[in-house]
């Protein structure tokens, strides 16, 4: 008789389903509408970097947080894409030869950083120097030199400082 | 339970009643250890003028960093580069397998210069001896000319027909170097080093002020009154004892003023004297570009170039990766820094990018920025530091470590590396307010407790922090990988 009553609520009671708040499924699936789906991901750090874990447990490309982008890349919540980052410091965010400018973009120095020179003719005046074979450019600190390039003091034999110059070993980044 | 537990729980609850007004609920936390088998550190030494003595302070602390893996039981690797992005000596090569033996005058010249690299094959037990018909400071500049094997310090070398290479450096040396053994085979390379000297003029050459030394840490000075009579030789040793280092009659010891390195590029604890090849692996000398570029020549470091020739074994895939940067400058590296960390991460795999304990980036430089433009980050006896901007973000971005360059003593930064290298939790919050003498803790192989590994004592093995409610262990003492802590105590009366 009780053998029949379990037969009986097995049945009726559970019906086809495979699982249920009583009946977990196996480690690594989820419990959908009484079925077990193997899920893909339980967290976004179980998906590719620029992917992200979504209410379907399974990877999707995009975002769902900073973390989900590559280093120096935002995630736009809105559009679930990774941005790049705008820059805010010319030394940290920007390639060599590069300022940061007040848009947060990194662009390209003008002037006569590293030129090939002969003599302080070739380096545009205005202050600027040849020093071994490469112009450096007047500065007063290193905030006015682009990422690389170091505002140091040119001393004369005496030791006194003449000028500051944006310098670097301009040979090493040819 | 058994009698003896009986008694016991009703000792300490009756303690507890009486002494202090605590209730009899009694709580369990168990804490699993981080799981860190591995780590790959890639230490980057800023090896241009001034940095003589951090290398130096780096070098001392070799052996506390080392014991926080031993106990920890990670296996780790370390390989070192220089800043020097210049040299095509440096330019991300492991350094290792080389170094310098040069014998300065009392003048402070250079009298002879001898610089062997791994290609020398100076391998373990393995002297090398300068062919007679070289015996020159020119001549002995230049492996071909030098004899591999042929070991007999104190006496006129054999011959071994080497005639290839020619002088690098016009010494004018009376005294010269003709053979040495970096790597004994059957004694401690503290004991058994040796270096042979001949007198090559026709006159005595009195040695009183002159030193053996290299671009690195080492110095030794002759003791007064040594003279090598015209044609002679002399043998310097680690140690004199020729009980003790292998065999050599040697006149002067030179213990650990005067070392050679092993053709070691990555330490592993597999490598005997780890700690010495260390110390030599961080002096690197202050001969390096002026200009630095940390995470260039980090970048450098694992390129697939060099980790499949000069680099070869030092990645492991199963390995955490951390990069280590020692400088008192900033980088001046051209690519922007998260380029080098997106680099660094790609390296091990997608899970880096988030997971830091795959990939860290740890500086030990100017940390703090200064208060105005141009000014140093930090000083110290050993000098100025700039800010090491650069580092300093990348660092943040990594979860690594930041430690300032100018603290006299790195014992405890190099305990702080130790410990961030290896993952593991230092400290563990109970979730309750304990009693503190009711605490039990002990640490298993599993969370079923199946398994005991030790019982813990209170203030031996690990304190109490009443301030963040946790157990904390000294770093000899952290409980090791994927190991669990078990806290049992009695809560403290109004404790949540």
């Amino acid at each position: 008789m009780s053998w029949l009553l379990a037969l009986f609520l097995s049945c009726g009671g559970a019906g086809d389903f495979e699982c249920s708040e009583e009946k977990a499924c196996a480690f690594g699936a989820v419990c959908v509408e009484g079925q077990c789906q193997t899920q893909a991901c339980a967290t976004s750090d179980q998906c590719p970097i620029e992917q992200f874990c979504n209410a379907d447990r399974s990877c999707q490309p995009g975002c769902a947080e900073d973390s989900d982008c590559l280093f120096g890349d935002l995630c736009d919540t809105e559009t679930a894409t990774c941005e790049s980052r705008e820059c805010t410091d010319t030394r940290i965010d920007c390639a060599y030869g590069e300022f940061c400018n007040a848009a947060g973009e990194c662009y390209e120095a003008a002037g006569y950083y590293c030129r090939e020179c002969e003599d302080d003719n070739d380096c545009g005046g205005n202050g600027n120097y040849c020093l071994s074979g490469y112009c450096g450019v007047s500065c007063q600190s290193d905030s006015d030199c682009p990422s690389g390039y170091d505002c140091l003091p040119l001393t004369d034999l005496s030791g006194t400082v003449v000028t500051y110059q944006c310098w670097t070993y301009c040979w090493l980044y040819e | 339970m058994n009698a003896r537990s009986a008694w016991g729980l009703t000792l300490v609850g009756l303690g507890g009643c009486i002494d202090y007004g605590y209730t009899q609920a009694r709580q369990e936390d168990v804490f699993p250890q981080n799981r860190i088998n591995s780590v790959d550190v890639l230490l980057v030494i800023d090896n241009s003028c001034s940095m003589v003595e951090e290398q130096a302070n780096l070098a001392v602390n070799f052996d506390s960093f080392i014991q926080i893996f031993e106990s920890a039981e990670i296996t780790w690797q370390i390989g070192v580069v220089t800043t020097d992005t210049e040299s095509e000596e440096f330019s991300g090569r492991f350094v290792g397998g080389d170094d310098e033996i040069m014998l300065i005058d009392a003048a402070g010249e250079v009298a002879d210069e001898v610089r062997y690299d791994s290609s020398w094959g100076a391998t373990e037990g393995v002297s090398l001896s300068l062919d007679p018909s070289y015996m020159s400071a020119l001549d002995n500049d230049s492996e071909g000319r030098w004899c591999r094997g042929a070991a007999s310090p104190g006496s006129v070398n054999p011959a071994c027909g080497a005639g290839d290479g020619e002088g690098a450096s016009d010494r004018y040396g009376a005294v010269i170097v003709t053979e040495f053994l970096a790597d004994p085979g059957g004694v401690d390379d503290s004991l058994g080093e040796w270096v042979e000297l001949t007198n090559v003029s026709a006159s005595d050459v009195d040695l009183s002020d002159w030193a053996l030394a290299d671009h690195g840490k080492n110095l030794w000075s002759f003791p007064q009154g040594t003279v090598i009579p015209a044609g002679s030789v002399w043998v310097g040793a680690r140690s004199a004892d020729s009980g003790v280092n292998g065999g050599v009659t040697a006149t002067a010891a030179f213990e650990g003023e005067f070392t050679l390195n092993n053709d070691v590029r990555v330490l592993s604890p597999e490598v005997e004297g780890a700690a010495e090849i260390f110390s030599e692996l961080v002096a690197q000398g202050t001969t390096g570009a002026g200009i630095e570029m940390g995470l260039e020549a980090a970048r450098l470091a694992l390129s697939d170039t060099l980790l499949n020739g000069h680099n070869a074994g030092f990645l492991r895939d199963s390995a955490n990766l951390s990069v280590v940067i020692v400088s008192d400058e900033e980088d001046s590296s051209p690519l922007p820094v998260d380029e080098y960390l997106n680099i660094y991460a790609a390296i091990k795999g997608d899970e880096a990018y988030r997971d830091h304990s795959r990939m860290s980036v740890s500086g030990v430089v100017g940390d703090e920025p200064p208060p105005f433009d141009g000014q140093p980050s930090c000083s110290s006896s050993n000098g100025n530091a700039d800010y090491g901007s650069r580092y300093v973000y990348a660092a943040y971005q990594t979860g690594g470590l930041l430690d300032s360059i100018c603290n006299d003593d790195f014992a405890p930064i190099v305990q702080d590396l130790g410990l961030t290298l290896t993952g593991l939790e230092q400290n563990f919050t109970l979730s309750r307010l304990p009693v503190v003498d009711s605490l039990e803790v002990s640490i298993y192989e599993s969370a079923d407790r199946s398994t005991k590994i030790r019982d813990l004592t209170l203030d031996v093995d690990y304190s109490f922090v009443e301030e963040t409610n946790s157990l904390s262990f000294s770093p000899d003492q952290i409980p090791g990988s994927e190991q669990f802590v078990v806290a049992s105590y009695l809560v403290r009366s109004g404790s949540k």
